[in-house]
């Protein structure tokens, strides 16, 4: 594949999204704001202009009356994907997401199929206080009936969202406002990556080794995979070599490479900017126990949101949130040095 | 309206297998709960909601449907299943928990899922509602002339999804007709105290579409009403708000102690039973003046042998095995 | 005897003086134990008998441990065990077969040491087959960790491939002076100083000094002419805490006593005030106390400054470790001759002085002019037989 070409994270979605409806006609998108406004992210920047309203269509605010008809789509045998810009806002629809397209397949027996994808803006770090700044992936990967995708490449963001398109399962495609490269967001360096023109899928459930190191292993997802490889590249200039691992999907997930690679550093550090308690870092924990205890050389290190909402003011959200200099800290803690 | 007798027979023989697919329930429910009453006891074990009397709503609309039409219902689904054309063996499997069922026994009476005939129903109340929109969006977006139906309670009129889904069926003019049972109660409390106006019809108006009340739980009357909706969704001009003066026989679940109305009541609705009442008109109208009843019985007939039909199948059919609860999660 | 300052050692059994049966009166010598380099005495703290030896000569004792049983006449049983402060028995009441079961229970309590270490180094010595408990560990808390099982292991391995290796545990004096070796060098800031200087005069007195039947050798000449040169200097001297610096004007002149493999440094006490033969005769005395494990414990403390003389042991220069709280420490060399370029050619007796200091007190500049004054005093002794 030819990887000369850079792109951001929303152009990478939105030329995934429109290559699959060119693809296949039971594709498109609904939701607020994604026709000509070409969503709030810029997640579907262009489309409306391609293929017009038939195929990119506004809904009113209205979530759990177009979510619930995304169900209704879905097992009609379109392949909706639909947008609710922001993750915070699943509450006012949550009984259509958790207990009706979670759950169809299962109580039909495998007999329904449910391809829809649910996409969303998640994360903070701009002062957008606590209900426009979660990110939730571990609510919704604790739901059983839901795959939880959380690119944090563009390469990954265009592969993770076809295969979101062409799976018979509902998907909840969860991307990072920091991430989209967008000019109004504070702009993280190298969220422009090479993306292939043509269509490609990444599989679910593979997570991706963003680095290999040896001594210690950093998990994340989304924005905590380029805070942890900022954190590796200055941990080296310390002598310890950092592997960091992005799971890219919660659901499926990669038990298989957490473990190997807990079996290669024997040490762990779990990078989430989701809220700490029962969440994913608890859970790539457990797993690290289940797969690899005899293999650990020190308790698993967690750096996670502690228990509270996204607080607004500049120095309580930085205070909360992950970053680089978090990590290294957690990191040196973890190694005793 | 003429209605050719076959049709008519059909829709009795519907009526028909619902009363006593529903009463045959209700004594297989009861196995194994006496004379402890155990809801988890019994070869058809939590909660069952039953709809004798209901039938004229889900038989007069659903005459109208074909295969390909879609139909959402609710936690009260057999009336609605049955008039839709679900398989009646896999259906009762399923209530009964067995692996033969249309879910392979994990989503029980409450979760009956028939892609064949495009029925669907859920626990929740008001959830189907926006489903119904979202199939009619996909047949409209497909240019096919299907329609889609969502069946609910009067109580349900008032959740935030009844007024998404109308809003936007309305909005995007889809073919979608929404139908409300109104059987009085919302469980315990009466339609006057949960709804302001006298009739959920009204509330079409809001929303710029055609809102009927059919005052009477009278299969015919609610024919004739769903059959000119029917006709405007398939012509392309939009959704319709049907709400249906019903009654139902049984309790919000069996079990219930149904304090909340007179004990005479249900003993006052039987003696204006709708299925009585399209016998009479049945027999009243028949061609055959030496034996009138010939082709009723005959239908009759046909609905007990559906039921017990079904009923032995699900008997007689296995449970799953147990390590099959982590199947399904998701279709490969 | 202060037994309290070395209440977190581990000592060990001499002796005992009663054997099991035997009667024992209050205030009866009972044991003895060596704690680092002090021994202590411990008396029967009433009339009983001795019905049974917990800690056997030889064996490990800590502060606290019941070390024996002694049943008093028509009383309770009594527990004598080494205190905290005093070494006073503890009195528990209860016939005699379960003040046993309580005495075992009780060091056995003591004997189990939690031992933490991970899963990955718990998995390593399994393969390895190395028993957890001879690994030291480095994590927090002592967490054992796979590195130190490794660590271990390579050490373990090296020891098989040398032929004939003793194993010999570390005496508890060898394992005190270490410990302040290493505190020593942890907390100061240690830098060395060397000088020569022509002895011949040195030399010359000594051999006059012994013809007239002095007792006093070139170490004593030595220790006088830094008493007289820390008179001079006294900052030298002087003790550390905090910002601040206690200057004596008295000198207690410590010097290195090598006992077997054991260190000890005996502390003449007002040195300054004694005659060089009284100086002389102090140093015979802590010499051979020191020699026989008779120093009493306060003569091995409170010193303020050390001299260390590796001659004898044909060292020419070495790097002193300081003996804290001691701002200074004081080493000599043999004596070697050497060509000397005056006037004429000829050969003299030379030897090295290593003066190691701790700069938080003393800075570069005054150590020399110590070291210096020192050195004057030693080539021209005259002044350490004139006055004192």
């Amino acid at each position: 594949m030819n990887t000369s070409r850079k792109l951001t994270m929303a152009r990478a979605i939105s030329e995934a999204i429109a290559q699959e409806i060119e693809r296949d006609d039971r594709v498109f998108v609904m939701g607020e704001d994604v026709g000509i406004y070409g969503g709030i992210f810029s997640a579907t920047a262009g489309l409306y202009e391609k293929f017009g309203p038939e195929q990119v269509m506004d809904t009113p605010i209205s979530e759990t009356g177009f979510i619930g008809a995304a169900l209704g789509l879905a097992m009609e045998g379109m392949r909706p994907i639909v947008e609710l810009m922001f993750v915070d806002f699943f509450g006012v629809c949550m009984d259509q997401i958790y207990n009706h397209i979670a759950k169809n397949i299962y109580f039909s027996g495998g007999n329904v199929r449910v391809p829809l994808v649910l996409m969303t803006a998640t994360g903070g770090g701009y002062n957008d206080a606590g209900q426009h700044s979660q990110c939730l992936w571990g609510t919704f990967a604790h739901l059983p009936g839901l795959k939880v995708v959380i690119p944090s490449t563009p390469f990954d963001a265009k592969g993770l969202m076809i295969s979101a398109i062409r799976d018979d399962n509902p998907v909840i495609y969860m991307f990072h406002k920091g991430l989209m490269g967008l000019g109004w967001m504070t702009l993280i360096k190298d969220t422009t990556g090479p993306v292939p023109e043509e269509p490609y899928t990444i599989p679910f459930g593979r997570a991706d080794i963003k680095r290999e190191g040896n001594d210690v292993t950093i998990i994340s997802v989304s924005m905590g995979v380029y805070q942890s490889l900022e954190a590796a590249k200055e941990l080296e200039r310390a002598g310890i070599s950092a592997e960091v691992i992005d799971l890219r999907t919660l659901v499926p997930l990669d038990r298989e490479t957490i473990a190997e690679s807990v079996k290669k550093t024997r040490r762990v550090l779990v990078v989430d900017e989701d809220y700490l308690s029962y969440g994913m870092t608890g859970e790539i924990a457990a797993t690290v126990m289940e797969l690899a205890f005899d293999y650990l050389d020190a308790p698993v290190k967690r750096l996670a949101v502690p228990d509270v909402p996204i607080p607004y003011s500049r120095p309580l959200e930085q205070f909360v949130l992950p970053s680089a200099p978090k990590i290294v800290e957690a990191v040196k803690e973890l190694l005793y040095s | 309206m003429s209605i050719p007798r076959p049709k008519l027979l059909e829709m009795y023989r519907d009526m028909v297998t619902i009363r006593l697919y529903e009463e045959t329930m209700a004594e297989a429910y009861l196995e194994g709960k006496q004379p402890v009453f155990n809801i988890a006891a019994g070869p058809v074990p939590g909660e069952m909601h039953l709809a004798a009397g209901q039938e004229p709503v889900a038989v007069g609309v659903c005459a109208h449907l074909r295969n390909d039409d879609a139909v959402v219902g609710t936690h009260r689904p057999h009336h609605f299943a049955i008039a839709k054309g679900v398989d009646l063996r896999k259906m009762t499997a399923e209530i009964f928990g067995k692996v033969t069922g249309l879910g392979r026994g994990k989503g029980g009476h409450m979760h009956l899922f028939d892609p064949d005939v495009h029925f669907s129903c859920s626990g929740i109340v008001g959830a189907g509602i926006p489903q119904a929109v979202g199939a009619a969006l996909a047949f409209k977006k497909r240019n096919e002339d299907h329609v889609a139906v969502a069946f609910f309670g009067e109580g349900a009129a008032n959740q935030g999804a009844f007024h998404e889904g109308l809003n936007l069926a309305a909005l995007w003019r889809l073919p979608v007709i929404f139908v409300v049972e109104d059987n009085s109660y919302a469980i315990s409390v009466p339609k006057s105290a949960s709804t302001p106006i006298a009739t959920n019809a009204d509330r079409a108006a809001a929303y710029g579409i055609p809102g009927v009340y059919v005052d009477d739980n009278d299969v015919l009357a609610v024919y004739e009403t769903a059959g000119e909706a029917v006709a405007r969704a398939r012509g392309g001009e939009g959704p319709t708000l049907i709400e249906v003066k019903t009654h139902r026989y049984f309790g919000h679940f069996q079990g219930d102690p149904e304090v909340y109305r007179p004990k005479d009541e249900v003993a006052q609705l039987k003696a204006n039973d709708p299925i009585k009442r399209f016998r009479e008109y049945l027999v009243q109208s028949s061609p055959d003046s030496t034996n009138p009843e010939a082709d009723i019985v005959q239908m009759e007939t046909e609905a007990r042998q559906r039921v017990e039909d079904a009923f032995a199948f699900a008997r007689e059919s296995d449970y799953p095995a147990p390590e099959e609860a982590l199947l399904h999660v998701f279709v490969d | 005897m202060d037994v309290a300052q070395d209440s977190s050692s581990e000592g060990f059994v001499v002796n005992w003086f009663k054997e099991e049966g035997d009667t024992v009166r209050s205030g009866q010598l009972l044991l003895e134990v060596q704690f680092d380099k002090v021994s202590i005495e411990i008396d029967a703290p009433t009339d009983g008998v001795l019905v049974k030896i917990l800690v056997p000569q030889g064996e490990v004792v800590r502060p606290g441990q019941p070390l024996c049983m002694i049943e008093e006449e028509k009383k309770a049983g009594e527990l004598v065990s080494t205190g905290g402060a005093s070494h006073a028995s503890q009195s528990t009441g209860g016939p005699t077969g379960s003040q046993g079961e309580k005495a075992e229970a009780a060091t056995q309590g003591r004997g189990r040491t939690e031992l933490r270490s991970t899963p990955a180094a718990r998995r390593l010595a399994r393969e390895l087959g190395i028993p957890l408990e001879e690994v030291r560990g480095s994590g927090p808390g002592g967490r054992i960790t796979e590195a130190d099982v490794r660590t271990h292991a390579a050490n373990a391995t090296s020891s098989k491939v040398a032929t004939d290796v003793r194993r010999e545990r570390l005496s508890p004096a060898q394992r005190a002076t270490g410990q302040r070796m290493l505190e020593s060098l942890r907390t100061a800031a240690q830098y060395t100083l060397g000088r020569q200087v022509n002895v011949t005069a040195l030399v010359k007195l000594r051999e006059e000094l012994k013809r007239s039947g002095s007792p006093v050798t070139l170490s004593d000449l030595y220790h006088r002419a830094v008493i007289m040169a820390l008179l001079e200097h006294p900052r030298l001297q002087s003790r550390l805490e905090g910002d601040e610096v206690f200057i004596p004007s008295g000198v207690n002149l410590g010097f290195a006593v090598a006992r077997g493999e054991d260190l000890l440094v005996p502390v003449i006490r007002d040195a300054h005030k004694l005659s060089l033969e009284e100086l002389a005769a102090a140093r015979r005395r802590l010499t051979g106390a020191a020699l026989e494990g008779r120093v009493e414990r306060e003569e091995l403390t409170g010193g303020t400054f050390t001299v260390t003389n590796l001659g004898p042991y044909g060292v020419d220069f070495f790097t002193p470790v300081i003996n804290p709280p001691e701002p200074a420490i004081l080493g000599v060399g043999r004596i070697v001759r050497q060509l000397v370029l005056d006037e004429d050619v000829r050969v003299a007796p030379f030897i090295t002085l290593s003066l190691t200091v701790d700069h938080r007190v003393v800075n570069g500049a005054p150590a020399s002019v110590f070291l210096t004054r020192v050195a004057e005093l030693l080539a021209a002794p005259e002044d350490l037989i004139s006055n004192g």
